[in-house]
């Protein structure tokens, strides 16, 4: 977080590039990222840690990127607010025609918010194409066990 | 001061180097280097004054002048020796700072222009400045370990290198300026400056003395303020790569962290 207010972090995209801020559009990220409660003069050092990362994504939504990547963007998120950022990002993408890349390690997460997965292992691209082909038939070893294992953990859970 | 006076200022060497012997500081070789380089020093740059102002000639003026340039931002230098091209930065600095400052002080008549008033000032101007870009490219390179997220960040969201850094900067040109400020409120309270002391003991009146002092102190603190921004504005890109990516900090410090 930069130092300064949570308004003072959101700002900083239009303060930078000179171009007029849209409180509306700010407002409407920030409770569809579950943070519509926050004190926006509250000092962002005191914001916790999940509330921290999704602050600093909407910061960056608000450059209205063409093009996203995200790096473990829900890493220390819980499940709750993972599932609003996941839905929060799906429905920008679509209002806004961004594409997106999402690294991720969350199976699950792959597969419901992409249209075509890469996956990589041991360094290479092992595998690219269609979700749900990856999903229903994945041409590599190193891809199969990767899906099975989360598969296995629900059913040990079910068990 | 006679020849027997100055031989017996030795004394004071004598004690600083007979409580390093009994505490075992080991430092007498500094201590014997240190006293026999400013001995030197002082007599070459004595003769060169006297051979100056005997000659009258410009040109050696503009080179001492020079060459006191040149020794400071080597000397300034060497707080920031990764970033390439700063010695250059800070002699362009130092340059630009005792060149307007001497146009002032000649331009308006308070001091004449004669080796026996430019030297003196010009060695206070280069030397307070050396001092004010050192501290600044010290506390710039503390910035740029403890503020490299914030940089990141916002080379991330867009920012020039200006916009990025211009935090980083604003805080080190303060840093900067603080010592030459705080000497300016306590000047004659706690301490009495060289330059009046050596006037006032070479027989000068203290009120003659004042009246420079005053004039040194007010030219130290627009001198401060005009190397820390000029240097900053003229090295701020220095920081960053080619493609506009912070350079990465000296190999010591990734390894501690």
């Amino acid at each position: 977080m930069l130092a300064g207010t949570v308004e003072q972090n959101l700002r900083t995209a239009s303060l930078l590039h000179g171009t007029p801020f849209d409180e509306q559009l700010a407002r409407r990220c920030m409770a569809e990222a579950e943070l519509g409660h926050l004190d926006w003069t509250k000092p962002a050092v005191e914001l916790s840690g999940g509330e921290k990362q999704r602050t600093a994504l909407v910061r960056s939504l608000l450059l209205r990127p063409s093009m996203l990547l995200l790096d473990e963007t829900t890493s220390s998120l819980d499940p709750t607010s993972k599932e609003a950022v996941e839905q929060m990002l799906n429905r920008w993408a679509e209002r806004e025609g961004a594409a997106m890349a999402w690294i991720t390690h969350d199976m699950e997460q792959s597969r419901s918010v992409s249209d075509q997965i890469w996956f990589m292992g041991e360094g290479k691209l092992l595998e690219r194409g269609d979700t749900k082909a990856f999903f229903q038939g994945p041409s590599t070893e190193q891809a199969r066990r990767f899906i099975q294992k989360p598969l296995e953990r629900e059913a040990d859970g079910d068990e | 001061m006679s020849n027997l006076a100055l031989a017996s200022t030795l004394v004071f060497v004598a004690i600083t180097a007979f409580l390093s012997i009994w505490k075992k500081l080991g430092l007498e070789k500094d201590i014997l280097i240190g006293t026999v380089r400013s001995a030197l020093q002082l007599l070459f740059i004595g003769y060169v004054l006297h051979f100056i102002f005997d000659t009258r000639n410009p040109v050696f003026i503009v080179l001492i002048l020079l060459s006191m340039i040149g020794v400071a931002s080597w000397n300034a230098g060497s707080r920031a020796k990764e970033i390439r091209g700063i010695r250059l930065r800070i002699a362009i600095t130092l340059a630009c700072t005792e060149g307007l400052t001497m146009a002032l002080l000649l331009g308006f008549s308070i001091i004449e222009p004669t080796p026996q008033y430019i030297i003196p000032v010009s060695g206070i101007v280069i030397g307070s400045s050396m001092i004010v870009a050192g501290i600044y490219l010290s506390q710039m390179k503390r910035e740029l370990e403890s503020s490299r997220g914030e940089v990141e960040t916002l080379l991330a969201l867009g920012a020039t290198a200006r916009q990025a850094i211009q935090g980083s900067v604003k805080r080190s040109v303060r840093s900067s300026m603080i010592p030459t400020i705080d000497g300016m409120k306590t000047v004659g309270l706690v301490q009495l400056p060289g330059m009046m002391t050596g006037m006032i003991v070479a027989g000068a009146d203290p009120i003659e003395a004042v009246r420079y002092q005053m004039l040194i102190m007010f030219v130290l603190a627009s001198s401060a303020a005009l190397t820390a921004i000029l240097l900053s504005q003229i090295s701020y890109r220095l920081w960053f790569t080619k493609d506009v990516r912070l350079v990465p900090s000296p190999p010591q410090e990734t390894k501690r962290a």
